[in-house]
């Protein structure tokens, strides 16, 4: 299980921003949890802080019982294996010099030292369950679509089989239908994996669509956490009543 | 780019005159009608003929053959120098910029200090040390450029540090290293290939400015620096033996200004 106890984190910045406020949240196997909240309520920062990328100003985060310590955790090769992150911009998330096989077979490489041989078929494999299409292989990331940008980032996050997945606006940037696609794919890729799933979000429409358990965040701070049906029912707390006010039905 | 480089015509011009210092350079021997130092004082200030085309110098020397050779001298000590440069530069300025914060501190001191000082009085400095001769200038002119190289290649890698693709490069269990050569160097490389075109018209002229002043390579090389000291007592009766030379430091110096100006005009408006 993936633990965030008491999270609070400041930046240095003039005006002493604390991002997140005393935050806890944990993430348990086989669960997709979405953290809900608007924009600049903290929700990336506190995934990073989850993924160890950046480090609490207090708290701790534990992986299994053990406290991950950035910027250390970043050389720790198992924990990359098992805790991997699809970042919000997939366009910028991708290096313009690379193919997109390249993209995908570098965790491979790094994490999982494969023959070249087993290399090729992983890659295809994450191809195929990420439903890009081989040719794209030799393509570089200017060459794609928005969509198919952020299947490459999907499938290069999937590619050491990581028991923590953390999707950070998977959806921004996406029309409709390829937003709904997007979505379908994540849930598809949660229910195989059985990996314990983060996706932050700021629509409460994606939320109720999406989850087994919602975190309503508003201004640094967790105001609700509950186990949803998929209903709007599922949420009491005044902000969230108030954010699904806010919503636009999910087409 | 490279459809879009040969369509822009600063780069062709830029392009011709590099290439023409490049070929005059590795053929000289084949292309020069006498030995750069052969002396015939009969041929003395000689005008142009089929024999000497450009003339000859005080000591009967033939201008062309010297000028053809001078190239050879200008580049056998730019180009390596410039390839020094480029992998000091490139290799400080990523590990400057992502190889923490210590460490960034550390390199860019170092790199404030040599940048506060002119490039061409460390150069003396350095030439003063070590004495005259092609190694001095080539150690001369390392010293005296490498951290204007690593802190732009720094300030690029700074920038790519900033995309979320090292981010997600890191995450994907790359080093340092990797990341370094992998990732940064492959995408600070066409703006460096830019500010590298324009380097070699530096050393050029640095290199041809210590032999002007008599602090590099010795007066009997046929350099152009040298050529155009040899010539300043001339410069009323033969003032063609000044242009020459003046207008081959020119004419490449120019050449590369040129295209690395062209090329970074077009990774701009690429950009």
């Amino acid at each position: 299980m993936l633990i965030a106890e008491h999270i609070t984190k400041s930046f240095k910045d003039s005006a002493g921003t604390q991002a997140v406020r005393d935050a806890s949240i944990a993430l348990r196997p086989g669960e997709l949890t979405v953290l809900v909240g608007e924009s600049g309520s903290g929700k990336t920062t506190l995934s990073r802080i989850l993924a160890g990328i950046i480090a609490p100003s207090s708290g701790t985060v534990l992986l299994d019982g053990k406290s991950i310590v950035p910027p250390a955790r970043r050389k720790e090769k198992r924990l990359n294996a098992e805790l991997q992150i699809v970042l919000q911009d997939s366009a910028s998330a991708l290096d313009p010099r690379y193919t997109v096989y390249r993209s995908i077979a570098e965790p491979i490489r790094n994490l999982m030292r494969l023959p070249r041989e087993e290399e090729r078929a992983r890659v295809a494999s994450l191809m195929e369950r990420v439903q890009l299409p081989p040719e794209l292989g030799q393509r570089h990331p200017s060459e794609l679509s928005g969509g198919q940008q952020k299947r490459v980032c999907i499938a290069r996050a999937l590619a050491t089989e990581p028991r923590y997945i953390i999707f950070d606006e998977a959806t921004s940037g996406l029309d409709v239908l390829m937003k709904e696609k997007i979505l379908t794919l994540i849930r598809a890729v949660h229910e195989k994996s059985g990996a314990a799933t983060l996706m932050i979000s700021h629509d409460m429409d994606v939320a109720l669509y999406m989850a087994d358990r919602i975190a309503v965040m508003k201004d640094g701070e967790i105001v609700e956490n509950r186990a949803c049906c998929g209903s709007p029912d599922c949420l009491v707390h005044p902000y969230s009543r108030l954010l699904l006010r806010q919503m636009e039905p999910y087409a | 780019m490279i459809r879009k480089t040969l369509k822009n015509p600063q780069a062709i011009v830029g392009l011709v005159l590099i290439i023409a210092v490049l070929l005059a350079a590795a053929l000289a021997p084949l292309l020069a009608p006498h030995a750069p130092n052969e002396t015939d004082l009969t041929k003395k200030f000689a005008e142009p003929c089929a024999d000497y085309p450009l003339g000859a110098d005080e000591l009967g020397r033939c201008e062309l053959s010297r000028l053809l050779y001078g190239s050879r001298a200008s580049m056998s000590i730019s180009l390596p120098v410039l390839l020094i440069i480029a992998l000091l530069g490139l290799v400080l300025g990523t590990l400057s910029a992502c190889g923490g914060k210590r460490l960034d501190a550390v390199l860019s001191f170092v790199c404030d200090t040599f940048i506060a000082f002119p490039q061409l009085v460390i150069a003396i400095a350095i030439i003063g040390i070590l004495g005259s001769g092609a190694r001095s200038v080539i150690v001369a002119i390392i010293v005296a450029m490498w951290a204007w190289f690593a802190r732009m290649v720094r300030s690029y890698a700074m920038l790519e540090m900033g995309k979320d693709y090292v981010l997600a490069a890191r995450l994907a269990g790359c080093g340092t290293a990797k990341l370094i050569f992998l990732h940064l160097i492959p995408n600070v490389l066409p703006q460096f290939i830019v500010y590298l075109s324009t380097g070699v018209a530096s050393s050029i002229i640095m290199v041809s400015g210590f032999a002007f002043l008599g602090l590099g390579l010795g007066p009997e090389t046929a350099e152009w620096g040298a050529m155009l000291n040899g010539a300043r007592g001339t410069i009323y009766s033969h003032p063609e033996m000044l242009v020459y030379p003046g207008a081959c430091i020119l004419l490449a110096a120019a050449g590369f200004n040129l295209f690395g100006e062209a090329l970074r005009d077009i990774l701009e408006g690429e950009a």
